[in-house]
């Protein structure tokens, strides 16, 4: 295609693309920043909510199971004890973080909160850095509050790991 | 009428007039002019006795002057050796004793002589005056000097040429007075205007001359706007012809891949949900913000917290991005 349609001369800033971005003005001077105690609480807030809905659509897919392969005995199966419901939902919640981290690099609390965790880097975690991440989030998430007192608003989990979790509002991260 | 030395009988020097010729002419003028009386009287006759005591005189010169030259040769052997004797000491010689007289006498002579020149000028000063004031100089000039030949072999070019003509005319001339005098409508009128101004590049000279900025300035723009017909002068614009002139496709398609148009797209579809995600995000960070200085006071932090991540310098925002102070980042809170 032709880089000069007019002819009147070549365009000054022709040599590299515009940057447009979609981000609020407002919020531009965030990204990129340890994201607060207050928007990390509630992210992860979201994530138990897909947690949960996750079990329970785990709990009614194993009961639709059981209905089809014997619908005239069938009952609605007794849910497994609290503490095996809360190991599993560990397992999944784990699991859950770490693809997310080592994919895209945020969950959907993340997502719906402008958030992403990075590396020491600033670019997305390998995926045995995003497990190990997961796991200990998932088995001391009382170290997210190590943030409240935190100079750099790190997290227990930050520290260990030298991670970061940033404001970013855009699709794709600006580190990819 | 001068004698000359080949006149004369005698004469030891041919190009120089013997003395006593000369003596004997100065004599003769000078009877003649004083018995004369006036330029324009007749010569007077010498009288007939003073020529034949000159012719007498003259005989007797010549005869003493062959006596004394015969004389001379013959001593002068003599004379010689008795100038320079042998067996004298040079230093004793009557020849050496007289040089050195000579020389002294030479010297004394050289020395009047500044005198004598300073008199001699005076004299001659006032004998001019005396001669100047005696004669019609403008008559002699005008008799004696032929005019044309002088004027002619003047180099009148040069002489302007060393002359400040400006100056003088006018210093000396009365251009008023001339002009005034001049009727200047008959010069006009013959005068062609138009092959004037042909030969003038006016263009050249208003640009050169004229302050169109402060002619502009005095134009009452918007009067002439009010007056003009916009509507008709943009009827009879082809804007058709100029957009079809316009790469419009061409400048679209470079517009957009400029601003990366399809990835502000993905961007703005798939970054931000919605405005009450924003609001949302928004209030969180507020909420961020507020809790951590909270703590910092608590903690009594003076300095700010450094919440800048590895590669945040990606999302470093423009300064037209920046509406308040930035989270952190050094900043004192």
């Amino acid at each position: 295609m032709n880089d000069n349609p007019t002819d009147t001369g070549e365009h000054p800033e022709a040599s590299h693309a515009l940057t447009v971005s979609t981000v609020p003005t407002a919020a531009r001077p965030y990204q990129g920043q340890r994201a607060g105690i207050v928007t990390r609480v509630v992210a992860n807030l979201i994530d138990v909510v897909v947690v949960v809905i996750v079990l329970a659509a785990g709990y009614v897919g194993w009961t639709s199971w059981q209905f089809l392969r014997n619908p005239r005995g069938f009952s609605f199966p007794s849910p497994p004890g609290l503490v095996t419901v809360i190991l599993i939902a560990l397992w999944i919640q784990g699991t859950y973080f770490a693809l997310a981290w080592a994919t895209s690099g945020r969950t959907y609390g993340d997502h719906v909160m402008g958030l992403r965790v990075v590396n020491i880097k600033g670019r997305r975690m390998r995926i045995w850095g995003a497990c190990v991440r997961a796991a200990a989030c998932v088995l001391l998430p009382i170290g997210l509050f190590w943030i409240v007192v935190s100079r750099s608003n790190r997290s227990l989990q930050d520290v260990a790991l030298r991670s970061s979790v940033i404001y970013d509002w855009t699709a794709r991260g600006a580190g990819r | 009428m001068c004698p000359t030395a080949a006149d004369g009988s005698d004469s030891t020097a041919p190009d120089r007039p013997h003395p006593a010729n000369v003596l004997v002419g100065l004599a003769s003028r000078a009877f003649t002019w004083l018995d004369a009386g006036g330029d324009e009287a007749p010569p007077a006759q010498v009288p007939v006795a003073v020529d034949a005591a000159l012719a007498v005189t003259a005989a007797t010169v010549e005869g003493l002057s062959d006596v004394a030259r015969l004389a001379y040769r013959v001593s002068g052997p003599v004379l010689s050796f008795l100038a320079r004797p042998p067996l004298v000491p040079a230093a004793y010689q009557p020849a050496t004793i007289a040089e050195d007289l000579a020389r002294r006498g030479q010297r004394y002579r050289s020395g009047c002589e500044p005198s004598a020149a300073s008199v001699s000028g005076a004299l001659v000063r006032r004998l001019v005056n005396d001669v100047l004031d005696c004669l019609d100089l403008t008559a002699i000039v005008k008799d004696r000097v032929d005019l044309d030949a002088v004027i002619a072999s003047v180099d009148i070019e040069a002489v302007v040429r060393r002359l400040d003509l400006t100056r003088l005319v006018l210093d000396y001339v009365d251009l008023d007075a001339i002009i005034a005098s001049v009727d200047l409508d008959a010069i006009v009128a013959s005068v062609d205007v138009e092959a004037v101004v042909r030969r003038l590049d006016l263009t050249g000279l208003v640009m050169d001359l004229v302050d169109l900025d402060a002619i502009v300035a005095t134009v009452d723009i918007e009067a002439i706007l009010a007056r003009a017909d916009v509507n008709a002068v943009a009827d009879r614009v082809d804007i058709q012809s100029i957009i079809d002139r316009i790469d419009l496709v061409g400048i679209a398609s470079y517009v957009i891949d400029e601003i990366d148009l399809p990835g502000v797209i993905r961007e703005s579809t798939s970054g931000v949900a919605s405005e009450a995600v924003r609001g949302v995000r928004m209030q969180s960070i507020d909420a961020d913000q507020a809790v951590q200085r909270t703590i910092d006071r608590i903690l009594l932090r003076r300095k700010a917290r450094t919440t800048e991540a590895p590669g945040a310098e990606q999302y470093e925002p423009t300064e037209a991005d920046v509406p308040h102070e930035p989270v952190g980042a050094g900043s004192d809170r």
